[in-house]
């Protein structure tokens, strides 16, 4: 406990000299983080990740397309950090490329959902009444899709007009806004019975800037924990579509179309599909944790001393 | 002369929520029309009064009683179901939100949970210079800083305290800091309700004590809603007295003190804490609690509970506010009850206006 102690005094002291006010909302939520350490460890490992993604040609070895057979199936080495597939191309090239593509699809999706989420959700819950009836009935119509066969639909109808990758961005993103409005929805009505609502109407707020400025930042933190879920979930989603086939076409990498190309290799090449594997995994779980880390350090009930 | 604010058979009734089968089986046919008969708990039930320029009106009653509902649908912070409410003579009750924003800026309300009326989020500066750069009043930051900056010493707060943030406050500062954010928009009146009801009591009579003379300072009339007698008695030129969504009995402080004729006003006066230990005296003792709000029944509210005699016609008519004396009138079938009142002495001398 003792040492326990000694690092919560040390973090604090951090803060304060990085300028965080320790007492404001802020600072408590900072603080709360921090003692968390699964979630900081969660955080930094998605850092590295998206960093390796935004840098992928400087970090990436080789080219992560260009077949040389003579190097076909290597196990890992010092030379071939994974390993190379059966075209003799370097897995970790193209694991570090791949990155960028299931990465984007996570964030990008979420970023869609969230424009459509976030507006539905205030007005909903700000509103109530018939708009509310409306928007609810729509959250629970847009909730019965299922929206893994949606994209399998989709994809086998106009998988070969557009491009995949954007298709399954926007349509993950489309169905998924009704997470971040059903969240967003539950916090407004708690926020909205605050007096400084009140005070805000009588002194001439008009509604937008009560819905924006007073209602928003005081009930944003639920969203932010949807987001690294949804993330996560978006994620999967499109792996788990690649790995049917029906994602991303080889030969451009991918997490889930790398699972899926190993598959045939396993008994002679593990390392196909240990890698890409492990990588899903991780990031999935990161994202989780993160989750859970920030849904903690927003609930003030959580605090410990 | 016109009083300042003017509240004419005022009624505030929320409907309960129902369920679709619930209200379909209330549905019933009458002259051939299609009527629903929604539960409604009358909040606000038909209430009068005015407040002259200048004046402080209390409003008390037990909680639950409609005292707040009564403070926001005057400000139309919730929307009054029947009856007018006149600003400077003009009815206010109807206008379109463009129309009352001007009169808004006049009318403000301080609420009881300073915690609760500050977005945590706004520094000081921020929350006191909102109503001014919302309306247009001021166009850049610097102005505003040194409007607020004015406003902070005006309510008695350190201007350098100008970029921190509400949890940094006490319950006081923070009332204070709601008061001048109001005076931002240099208002008429304000509704206050029970804004000292969270404070320390040592805070308290410092808060009570800024008010009036800011009430002094900038023209202000207050409608002061409590539940706190001994504070209104400080505080107050008039009060009226609540019960389930009427005005029970209103008058000059002195007159409902001194003078008091409802039941209610009554039991509600004998229960002032006595400020010497050991002493006796009657308490009128109200048996049961408030009643309930939803559809009432004709006849007096205050029936069930009322320690004089019930006949009748408390329980069939509803009584109507009756002309005691001048500018004094209660809601008693029975005005020359003989309840015995037995105010602690200190009361009865207590000087209505300080300093």
């Amino acid at each position: 406990m003792a040492v326990d102690v000694l690092e919560l005094q040390q973090k604090k002291h951090w803060l304060e000299r990085l300028g965080v006010d320790l007492d404001s909302i802020t600072g408590r939520v900072l603080l709360r983080f921090l003692r968390n350490r699964v979630a900081v460890v969660s955080a930094c490992v998605l850092l590295v990740f998206y960093l390796i993604a935004i840098f992928a040609p400087w970090i990436a070895p080789y080219d992560p397309i260009q077949p040389h057979f003579r190097n076909r199936l290597e196990p890992p080495s010092a030379k071939f950090w994974f390993g190379t597939d059966p075209m003799g191309r370097d897995l970790f090239s193209r694991i570090v490329y791949g990155s960028r593509v299931s990465l984007t699809i996570g964030l990008v999706s979420t970023l869609v959902s969230f424009l459509f989420g976030i507006p539905m959700g205030l007005i909903s819950g700000y509103f109530g009444g018939w708009i509310d009836e409306i928007i609810q009935r729509a959250v629970e119509f847009t909730s019965a899709i299922p929206s893994f066969f949606l994209i399998l639909t989709l994809v086998a109808i106009w998988g070969n007009v557009v491009d995949r990758l954007w298709l399954i961005v926007f349509v993950t993103g489309i169905v998924g806004w009704v997470g971040p409005a059903r969240m967003l929805r539950g916090q407004v009505l708690a926020v909205r019975e605050f007096e400084f609502i009140e005070s805000a109407r009588a002194i001439g707020c008009s509604h937008r800037r009560i819905m924006f400025h007073h209602i928003f930042p005081n009930a944003a933190y639920v969203i932010i924990v949807q987001a690294t879920l949804g993330t996560a979930g978006a994620i999967l989603m499109a792996t788990g579509l690649s790995f049917l086939g029906l994602g991303i076409q080889p030969p451009s990498p991918e997490w889930g179309a790398l699972l899926n190309a190993g598959r045939n290799y396993m008994q002679e090449a593990p390392w196909l599909t240990i890698f890409p594997g492990l990588l899903i995994f991780i990031t999935v779980l990161a994202f989780n944790f993160l989750g859970d880390g920030l849904r903690d350090a927003f609930d003030p009930r959580s605090e410990q001393g | 002369m016109t009083p300042l604010l003017e509240v004419k058979n005022l009624r505030k009734l929320f409907p309960l929520q129902t369920g679709v089968f619930e209200r379909l089986g209330k549905m019933r046919r009458e002259n051939g029309k299609v009527i629903v008969d929604v539960d409604r708990v009358h909040a606000v039930d038909d209430v009068s009064f005015s407040i002259a320029e200048g004046e402080t009106l209390a409003l008390v009653g037990e909680s639950g009683c409609g005292k707040s509902t009564t403070g926001r649908v005057i400000l139309r912070l919730l929307e009054p179901t029947s009856g007018q409410v006149f600003f400077e003579g003009q009815e206010i009750t109807n206008l379109p939100d463009k129309e009352l924003a001007p009169y808004r800026r006049k009318m403000q309300i301080i609420f009881q949970e300073p915690s609760r009326s500050l977005n945590p989020r706004d520094c000081v500066g921020e929350a006191i210079g909102e109503p001014l750069m919302v309306n247009g009043i001021i166009k850049n930051r610097k102005d505003r800083r040194q409007r607020v900056e004015e406003l902070m010493e005006a309510v008695g707060l350190n201007p350098k305290m100008y970029s921190r943030f509400p949890h940094k406050f006490s319950g006081g500062e923070k009332q204070r800091i709601m008061m001048a954010r109001v005076l931002s928009l240099n208002p008429k009146f304000i509704v206050m309700d029970e804004p000292t009801a969270s404070l320390d009591v040592s805070l308290q009579a410092q808060t009570l004590n800024i008010f009036k003379k800011l009430q002094a300072d900038f023209g202000l009339t207050y409608l002061f809603i409590s539940h706190n007698l001994a504070t209104v008695k400080y505080f107050c030129d008039r009060i009226a007295v609540m019960y389930l969504g009427k005005i029970v009995e209103i008058g000059d402080a002195d007159q409902i003190f001194l003078n008091p004729i409802h039941p209610y006003t009554k039991a509600l006066l004998s229960a002032l804490p006595v400020a010497k230990p050991g002493s006796k005296r009657n308490v009128i003792e109200l048996k049961g609690s408030v009643g309930n709000p939803v559809n009432p029944k004709p006849g007096c509210r205050f029936a069930e509970r009322c320690p004089y005699k019930v006949a009748d016609i408390c329980r069939s008519v509803t009584p109507k506010l009756l002309d005691i004396e001048s500018g004094h009138q209660a809601a008693c079938h029975f005005p020359d009850n003989d309840l015995k009142v037995e105010l602690p002495e200190v009361r009865l001398n207590v000087k209505r206006r300080i300093g």
